[in-house]
Formats: structure tokens, C-alpha cells, sequence
């Protein structure tokens, strides 16, 4: 879901990669290959989705709150 | 590498460690129009912008990720819920704003972020700054040598922030001649970066001079100006006093500077020179060879150029204040001319440009450099809504948000901060005073531009007086109020006078004298100064330098103050007290000439303005002295003055014990009500049958009463009548008053709503709002149902096609897993929260203590009686059908119902006719005999009153309303009139009073 564009850096700026865990660019990467396993994004979702407090749900659900996905 | 343009709309990154708020904020962002995108590093980042949204303080490693974030953007802004991290856990941002971690705030914090970062381009354009490094440092962090820091601040991306080592630092500084073409450019860089003024830039908007009278176009900045081919040599950079010319001037100046260290190998690229005009010696010295000595003095001629060959070059040379003659011995004509014979020769020895900034109304002589050519004139914008709030937004959100609202209810005061200098002074003076048109902030603008012009040595001669200018300074400093000075000041007493001559009524009709043209004003003004200070005064120059202190302004080819109430606050300074009890007597008999739109018995006050600053001035005497005059008026000022002051209480109580007898002996409603609404503002009670006062209550004797039905022969739609009946009722008490907002606040305040055993059982559930949760509960079990149809299938789907963002998709698969437990948490938790006090209790137009409570259901209403009950220990309910009508009858000295028809009484009261949009206070509609007798008021009218009988029998779910309404037609305000009401309702004309059924204990 990140759109990250522009030109790779040089290493000219000192601050390092740093390896951060990145959920939401695995469930992107897995959901954007045709071939990749259903249960292996549902399960992405679950442990996603147990972080998420009852405010975010429901403040997201309302995005989806439409007859064809919530009736 | 070249200066980032104005034009292009900002990127925002979001960093945040919550994918849904993230997520959100993108949303809210990109539907407002602008450009942002989610980060998690800085692999390849291109924003401008970057806002970091936190729920908690992050990790070390996390820090270093925003940190080197920090360096690649232009702009940080940390939102974050608490601001006690550590020292050490504390990483580089901008601006720090505060949120709660709610979703729902996201929408007020994103239009925070759109009004901080103007869509037409950043406001604050940085360039990167010098810092000099702390010890505890990696050394791989900073630069300790000229090269390094040339590799550092000539990479790709342009760097927020260098850090050089203490030693280089001090060698960038040090009062010495540049060395070399490099070291002149990075000596300039740290100069900019060490000058606390470069922190406060903000990239002001120019137009060209010659497009100002047509429809201006686009803005643009300086460095596009000077980069135009289009342009001239000559550049003139115009503005208003303290517009921030110079300050354009040294950030053009440091930007050069960061230009050329960026310039290819072997590129030509002419260097830049600034020079202050405002350093010339007492004894003009305006020639090449002067300039020559300044370059002399900031470069090494032997080791690098000297400033013949920099002119070969074609260089750039800054000169800062063409006005700034001031105190020299030159008349500023003369001045100018010189300088423009030396531009000439600047040109001639082969300067490229030449950018001179004045101030617009300065140029004495025209510029025509070189060869007769005219120069390209830009001039700086004031600043605009937008930046303006930007800026205070930058400042502190919360002050930022307080102007937002006043702008938007008076445009009108943007003129007023409309200068950085000027807004700079608003906002550094503290969020109590910003955006308030206060005697005392006024006065410290004021006095702030009167030092100013004073500092700048600009010209004004005795109009601003040195020694006046230097106590303010002082003043200023230690935070006083600075008008006690100010008005020694003769210009300003011409002043006041010139704003009575404008405000204050003359001759028979009551009009203030129209707007005066500039040649009438002139005269006026230097008059009036002359008459003060006693010394002869060019009236062009007595306008002049009024308009220079932002005070007066020539609009439509009228001389008018910059916003009306300045205007009343030189007229209240000019006024003495005398004077104000006169004009207070004069408005007194004249008859009122309401605005439109407003009730023509509301008490309104032309002046009100000019006599609150008349308060704020000079203190509890305005009132005091007002009081004889007109009570409300002086009942309104008193309130504008702080109450620890001495006197304070007296006064009030003087004021207080007027306006009392004054409702003993005047019983004209439209009269009334404003000293009914005086005395509630200054905390004055009715009596009260709570506070067990028996002249509180009215006795309906033992008795027959004829009541009900008013049959309409003409109107079936009105035979909404209770039946005509006869009556017996044993003797009662009814409270004279219905229940005032003062008393259902001792309610509220004695935990009336928290009292489970106050309330029927129904009522308690519905305080409680039990059912608004079942209600949600329902409706989402409902949708989950639908989506477990499909689930998980429906979630991947979306998420595949991109409908929904893992996150999106996340919350889907949550909420299809969700106990029905967990939704009645959150319901309760965050939904229509428990019910703790009437609807529209902070409504301003129903608050006043002594107009009626509304927005009452049957519920509160019986609570409050089950409470006073406690307090009284009697018993108190609400009155029956029958005992109302009584007690109406009873409050109008009559039997029967009948007695009332036809007669102008059955329609006295605050009914839908007089057009008022509110309750009026209790008591406005009370008869001379009702108040004699201590019979009750208001019966009809005002508000329904409820009362305990159904509405429709065993329908217990809507009770009868009597009375009438300020909402409704006249007809409705009859005793027989049956209304009714659901029980849950809280409605702004509803109200309730009581009966006490037993005697007092």
C-alpha cells in the first residue's frame, strides 16, 4: 500500500537502514502476486487484525459499510 | 540545484506505528487535495513534509530512522499523545502538535496539517542550517573540516541540518575576511543560520508593481524574480513598515551563498553581496569607494577577488534600506539621488544586478538605473488569511484555531495581523490576548511599531519622540500595560481626537461625522498634534507616519482607522469620563435603532465597544459612573473588567441594587428583559421556593375552578383543548417561577444525574442510554452476520483488488471474529455517553442564569423534583393538568376560563410573534399585580411547562405539555391548550416548574 517513489540514495546521508518489521508491505507483496496462498494472507490478517483496537475497526468499517459488503 | 519552487504543491510522508491511523491520516489528506504517501524508512524519499503520528515514544532504532528522515525533508512535524520523553529518547523535529490517539481526531488534525503547510507551497522555505555538535556525537555525524561539510551540503538531496564540530564552528564565525570564494559562501550560511530572525522565516509572496492595479497575478518569490530574464537590472523590493524587506534580502542573500557552492566545476556564477544601508556613518559617505570598504571588510582581497573584479564578474549587490536616510544629514531626496548615481556606477564597472529594498511610500526620486531604464518593482504581499494562520499554526495550534474562528467571524481583522512584524508581536504577546481586539493587546501592537520605527532611525521627526519610544521598550519588557505612556504621546492624543471627530455624534440627528478625504485629515490631524504638543507639524507627514504605525489607512480615497475597533480605541482614550456619561445619557434618549434581524426590545448599544475599552482603560469608575446614567449599560462594562479588583464587589452591588428597584417599577417587557438579563450576568437569583423563600411559591386557595376547552367555530384544527370541566381542588402551592437554569445547575451540581435513586427505573435506563446501545449492538451484529456470509473470502477479495489496504482488510477480519461483548464495550465506551445534563445547556442564547432550563425530558424533570423533594423534605411533583390550569387561572385573578378569552392578557407572553429566537428571562412578562400579589408568572408563554398526566390514557411514552412557547403562535399560549410531548424529548422550549404539596416541616 506505501507508494514510495524517487531516486535510490546514495549514502551520502549519514542514519542507518534499519531493518523494521513491515506487516503491511508483506500482506501487500502477497496480495499483489496471483499465485500467492489465500490462508497464508488470512492468517497476515488475523495477526494484523489482533493488533487493532475497537476504535480503529470501527472507524475503518465505515469505509466498507456499503450494501455489497455489509449489507 | 535550484530553490525549491513556490508553486508546487508540498508531499506529506506519514511515519506512524499504527497502520490504521497512517492509513486514515492519508485518506483525510488526499481528499483534502493534497499529495502524501506512507513511509516507513527513508529508502527513497521525496517528500517535503514529513509527519510523524504516534501513540507511543519510539524505540532507539526507530529514532534513528527519523532522524536521518529529519535531514531528507524540508519539514517534520511530530504529532504525538505526550511530550515527556526523556532527553535523551527526544529526536529532531519542526513543530510538535498533540493528539489524543482517537481516529475521529484525525480529521481536525489533518486540516491543522493543510492550514500549516500552505497548498501554494511551504510557508517556512528552509535552508539547511549550521549546528554546532554536541560532544556526545558520533563523530561520523558531523563535519569537522570546510570539505566535509561542502560534500555534506552539496549531495542530492539538500540537508536539513549539518552538524560541524565546535572548532569549525568557531572558525565560521569569527570576525575575520573570507578567504575564498568557498569560505565567503559558508561564512554567509552559518551567519544566516546563527541569526535567531532566519528560525521565523517565512517565504512572503510578491507581485509585480506594474500588474497591482489589474488582477494580480500568481505570486512570486524573489529568487524567481531575479532569475527572470524578463527582469531588469534593477530590482526594487517594496513593501509596508516592517513587511519583512530586509529579512528577503539576507535569506536571498544565504541562498546565493548555498548556490554557489552547488555551481558545477568551472560554472561562472556571479557572487552576491549584501550590504545595510542603515551602517553608512552620521556623515554620509555614498560612493563606490564606500562599497569597496565594506567588501574590503568582509573579504580577503589579496587571497581571493576584490570588488572590482566581483562587479566584472557581474555580481550581485543587495543594498537593504534605501530609506533608511533617517537621522543623517542628507534630505532623503538627495540621499536617493546619490545612491542611484552610485547604482549607475555599479552597473558600469559591470555589476549583473542590483536588488535595493524601500519602503514603498519612500521612494522620493525615481530609480530609472541604468541608462534611464525603469527598474522591475516587486512588492511583498501583506500577509494573507492562510499564512497568517499557518504561522500562528506553526506558533501553537491552539491560538492558531482561536484566529481561524475570529477571522471567520470578522474578516475584518486579518488587516490587523497582516504584517509579520505586527503578528509576530500578537503572537509572542500569548494565546490570552490573541485574536481579542483588547485595549491592552492593540495597545502593545502599537507600541511595538512605535519602537520600531523608532530602532529603524526611519524618519518621523517629533512625531515619535525618542525618549517615548525608548520607556516603551522598557515597558514591553516587563510585560505593562504600555498606554499610560502612549498617551503622552502627542501624535496619538491627535489621534484620538481625529477618531472622536469620526465616532462620536454631532448636532440633532445623533450622526458621527463621515469619512474624511486625506487632504481633510491632514489638516485635522496636524492640528490637533499641534494643539497638544505645541510645535508646528507637516500634515503630510502626521498621515504618513500614521499609516506607517499601522494605525490609519487610505481606503476609496478616505482616510479611515485599519479596523473599526481601533477606531473606538483611540476615540475611548480620548475620552474622558465626563465625556462617556454624556454620550451614555445621549444613546440613553435616543430612540433605539435596532440591527436587523435582531428583536427590537433586545438592548442594544452603539457604543458598547468604546465604552468596554473605556473600562479596560480606566477601570472600575466607567461603570460605576455609568450606572446613574443607564444600569444595563454600566451592568455590561462592569462585566468586561476583571473581578479581583478593588471595588469590584461594591460596585456590582450598587449596580445590582438599581437595576432591582428598577424592576419593582417598570413592567414593560421589552424593558425588562434586558435588566432581567443584566442581573443574571452579574449573578443576581430569583427567589426560590429551593431555597425555601414562601414568597417563592404561590397558594391556589381550596376552591372550584371552571376550567378547559376553547372551542375555535372558525379553526377545527386548534380544538387541541383540554375538556371543559369543573373542578374541585384541595389548596396548593405552585412555584411563582418555572425552574431557572441557576437552580437545575444546583441539580446538576449536587450529582443529580449520578443519584440512581432520584430516577424512575425508566428514567434511569434512559439517562443511561441503554437503549442507544442496543440499538448500535443490533445494527453491526446485523452487518456481521452479512459478512461472515462471505468471510473470509469478501476480505481478500477486496484486498487483492486493492478496495480495501491491508489494514482495511485487517479490520474486516477482526470485526468478523468480534463477541458481541466486545461491540457493547465499545458502544459503551465511546457512543452517546451517559446523559448529564440538559440538551442546549451551553447554548449562549438560553444560558443565561435567570431564563428558564430547557431541554429537559419528562425523565429530568421528574429527577430534579424527586432532588428538591430531598432538599425540602417535602413533597414536590410535578403539577396535574388540572392543578396547571388552576394555577394559571389563579395568576390572572380569575374563575374561569372563559374570563380569559378575548381578553388582550390571553396572549401576553414570549410567543412565536415577537420574533425573538430564544426564552426570555423569567419574570420579563410579570405583571405589575402578579409581582404585587406574589401570584405566579409566565404561565403562558416562554415555554411548555410539562406536566405529570398521559396524554392518551395507559400511553405512558408522552405526557401533556401546557402553556405555550417562544417557538410557537399565540393561540398555543392559552391554559385550556393541551400539547404534549415524548417523555425522552429535550426540546429548547420545554421547560418545567413544581408543586409542593405539603406544607413546610
Amino acid at each position: 500500500m506505501s507508494h514510495e517513489e524517487g531516486k535510490p540514495r546514495d549514502d551520502h546521508m549519514r542514519g542507518g537502514q534499519i531493518d523494521v518489521e513491515d506487516p503491511i508491505g508483506e500482506i501487500t507483496t502477497l496480495a499483489e502476486d496471483p499465485d500467492s496462498d489465500d490462508g497464508e494472507i488470512l492468517r497476515k490478517l488475523e495477526e494484523l487484525g489482533a493488533t487493532l483496537s475497537a476504535d480503529e475497526i470501527f472507524s475503518v468499517l465505515v469505509r466498507f459499510d456499503t450494501p455489497d459488503v455489509l449489507g | 540545484m535550484t530553490a525549491p519552487s513556490l508553486r508546487q504543491r508540498p508531499r506529506f510522508g506519514i511515519w506512524s506505528d499504527s497502520h490504521v491511523a497512517a492509513d486514515e491520516l492519508q485518506t483525510l489528506l488526499t481528499t483534502g487535495g493534497q499529495r502524501a504517501v506512507i513511509t516507513k524508512s527513508d529508502r527513497d524519499l521525496a517528500v517535503e513534509c514529513l509527519i510523524v503520528l504516534t501513540r507511543r515514544p519510539p524505540s532507539p532504532a526507530e529514532r534513528a530512522v527519523l532522524t536521518s528522515l529529519f535531514n531528507a525533508t524540508k519539514m517534520t512535524i511530530a504529532v504525538e499523545q505526550s511530550d515527556d520523553a526523556a532527553a535523551d529518547e527526544r529526536w529532531p523535529r519542526d513543530v510538535s502538535l498533540r493528539w489524543t490517539g482517537q481516529i475521529k481526531e484525525l480529521s481536525a488534525l489533518a486540516a491543522d496539517l493543510m492550514n500549516l503547510v500552505r497548498p501554494t507551497g511551504l510557508v517556512f522555505s528552509r535552508l539547511p542550517v549550521l549546528l554546532r555538535a554536541q560532544e556526545d556525537r558520533p563523530a561520523a555525524d558531523v563535519a569537522d573540516n570546510r570539505a566535509d561539510l561542502v560534500e555534506r551540503l552539496t549531495g542530492p538531496v539538500s540537508p536539513r541540518v549539518v552538524r560541524v564540530t565546535d572548532e569549525l564552528w568557531k572558525e565560521l564565525r569569527e570576525p575575520r575576511r573570507a578567504q575564498s570564494r568557498m569560505d565567503y559562501s559558508l561564512r554567509r550560511l552559518a551567519g544566516w543560520s546563527a541569526d535567531e530572525r532566519s528560525r521565523a522565516f517565512v517565504n512572503l509572496r510578491l507581485t509585480r508593481s506594474e500588474e497591482r492595479a489589474a488582477m494580480p497575478a500568481k505570486p512570486v518569490s524573489l529568487d524567481d524574480v531575479v532569475n527572470d530574464s524578463l527582469t531588469r537590472p534593477l530590482v526594487l523590493l517594496l513593501g509596508e513598515p516592517s513587511a519583512g524587506k530586509s529579512l528577503q534580502l539576507r535569506y536571498f542573500d544565504a541562498h546565493a551563498a548555498l548556490r554557489s557552492l552547488r555551481r558545477q566545476p568551472g560554472a561562472a556564477v556571479p557572487e552576491t553581496f549584501y550590504v545595510a544601508l542603515s551602517d553608512q556613518p552620521a556623515r554620509p559617505d555614498i560612493s563606490l569607494a564606500w562599497l569597496r570598504q565594506r567588501w574590503s571588510a568582509t573579504v580577503d582581497v589579496t587571497s581571493w577577488c576584490d570588488f572590482d573584479q566581483f562587479l566584472a564578474d557581474g555580481g550581485t549587490v543587495l543594498l537593504d534600506g534605501l530609506n533608511e536616510g533617517g537621522l543623517r544629514s542628507l534630505a532623503p531626496e538627495e540621499w536617493m539621488s546619490q545612491w542611484r548615481d552610485v547604482i549607475q556606477e555599479l552597473f558600469e564597472h559591470g555589476a549583473g544586478r542590483a536588488v535595493v529594498s524601500c519602503r514603498t511610500r519612500d521612494q522620493a526620486v525615481r530609480m530609472n538605473v541604468p541608462r534611464n531604464r525603469q527598474p522591475t518593482s516587486v512588492t511583498i504581499l501583506p500577509l494573507a488569511k492562510e499564512e497568517i494562520i499557518a504561522i500562528a499554526t506553526e506558533r501553537d495550534v491552539g491560538m492558531a484555531r482561536q484566529l481561524a474562528a475570529a477571522f471567520s467571524r470578522d474578516p475584518g481583522l486579518v488587516e490587523l495581523y497582516s504584517s509579520p512584524f505586527a503578528l509576530k508581536t500578537f503572537l509572542d504577546s500569548g494565546t490570552a490576548w490573541v485574536a481579542t481586539t483588547g485595549a491592552r493587546l492593540l495597545g502593545v501592537g502599537l507600541s511595538a511599531a512605535i519602537v520600531r520605527e523608532w530602532d529603524h532611525d526611519n524618519s518621523h521627526g517629533r512625531l515619535v519622540p525618542g525618549a517615548r519610544a525608548s520607556s516603551l521598550e522598557t515597558i514591553a519588557r516587563s510585560n505593562q500595560d504600555p498606554w499610560p505612556e502612549l498617551e503622552m504621546i502627542p501624535l496619538i492624543r491627535g489621534l484620538c481626537q481625529f477618531a472622536k471627530e469620526l465616532t462620536l455624534p454631532v448636532g440633532a440627528d445623533g450622526q458621527p461625522r463621515p469619512a474624511m478625504s486625506p487632504g481633510e485629515a491632514e489638516e485635522f490631524l496636524a492640528q490637533a498634534i499641534q494643539r497638544v504638543g505645541g510645535y508646528p507639524v507637516n500634515p503630510h507627514e502626521a498621515l504618513e507616519t500614521a499609516k506607517d504605525l499601522h494605525v490609519l489607512q487610505v481606503d476609496s480615497g478616505k482616510v479611515r482607522f485599519t479596523h473599526p475597533s481601533m477606531q473606538h480605541l483611540f476615540a475611548a482614550v480620548g475620552c474622558s469620563i465626563d465625556e462617556l456619561v454624556g454620550l451614555a445619557g445621549h444613546e440613553y434618549e435616543r430612540p433605539p435603532v435596532p440591527p436587523i434581524g435582531v428583536p427590537p426590545d433586545e438592548v442594544h448599544h452603539r457604543y458598547e465597544e468604546l465604552f468596554r475599552f473605556a473600562a479596560q482603560l480606566r477601570g472600575i469608575e466607567v461603570p460605576d459612573r455609568l450606572l446613574p446614567v443607564d444600569p444595563i449599560l454600566a451592568a455590561q462594562i462592569l462585566l468586561t473588567i476583571r473581578r479581583g479588583v478593588p471595588e469590584y464587589t461594591a460596585v456590582r452591588d450598587r449596580i445590582v441594587t438599581r437595576l432591582r428597584a428598577d424592576l419593582d417599577t417598570v413592567f414593560a417587557p421589552s424593558a425588562r428583559i434586558g435588566i432581567l438579563a443584566a442581573l443574571g450576568d452579574l449573578g443576581w437569583s430569583l427567589p426560590s421556593a429551593a431555597d425555601g423563600v414562601p414568597s417563592a411559591a404561590m397558594v391556589v386557595p381550596a376552591g372550584t375552578w371552571q376550567l378547559g376547552g376553547r372551542s375555535d367555530p372558525e379553526r377545527a384544527e386548534r380544538n387541541v383543548s383540554s375538556e371543559v370541566r369543573s373542578i374541585e381542588l384541595p389548596a396548593f402551592r405552585i412555584s411563582r417561577f418555572p425552574v431557572s437554569n441557576a437552580e437545575y445547575a444546583a441539580f446538576i451540581d449536587d450529582k443529580g444525574y449520578e443519584e440512581q435513586s432520584l430516577w424512575s427505573p425508566e428514567g434511569w435506563q434512559w439517562r443511561m442510554r441503554q437503549r442507544a446501545h442496543e440499538q448500535f449492538v443490533a445494527d453491526w451484529r446485523r452487518r456481521q452476520i452479512r459478512l461472515r456470509q462471505d468471510h473470509p473470502a469478501m476480505a481478500i477479495d477486496l484486498l487483492r483488488r486493492k478496495e480495501a489496504t491491508p489494514a482495511g482488510a485487517a479490520a474486516l477480519v477482526r470485526f468478523a471474529a468480534m463477541s458481541e461483548t466486545e461491540m457493547f464495550e465499545y458502544a459503551r465506551a465511546v457512543l452517546a455517553r451517559p446523559v448529564t445534563a440538559p440538551r442546549f445547556w451551553r447554548r449562549k442564547q438560553l444560558g443565561n442564569r435567570l431564563q428558564p432550563v430547557v431541554g429537559v425530558s419528562w425523565f429530568e424533570a421528574n429527577a430534579y423534583c424527586a432532588w428538591l423533594s430531598r432538599r425540602l423534605g417535602t413533597v414536590v411533583r410535578l403539577p396535574s393538568e388540572n392543578e396547571w390550569e388552576a394555577a394559571c387561572l389563579r395568576s390572572w385573578g380569575v374563575r374561569k376560563t372563559t374570563e380569559l378569552d378575548g381578553s388582550p392578557r390571553s396572549s401576553f407572553g414570549n410567543t412565536a410573534g415577537a420574533g425573538r429566537q430564544a426564552t426570555t428571562p423569567i419574570g420579563a412578562f410579570a405583571t405589575r399585580e402578579q409581582a404585587r400579589r406574589n401570584l405566579a408568572v409566565e404561565l403562558m408563554g416562554n415555554i411548555f411547562e410539562w406536566v405529570f398526566d398521559y396524554y392518551a390514557a395507559g400511553d405512558h411514552a408522552r405526557r401533556i405539555l401546557k402553556g405555550g412557547s417562544w417557538r410557537h403562535e399565540s393561540w398555543r399560549a392559552h391554559p385550556a391548550y393541551r400539547g404534549r410531548g415524548d417523555v425522552a424529548a429535550q426540546n429548547d422550549d420545554v421547560g418545567f416548574r413544581y408543586v409542593i404539596t405539603e406544607e413546610f416541616l
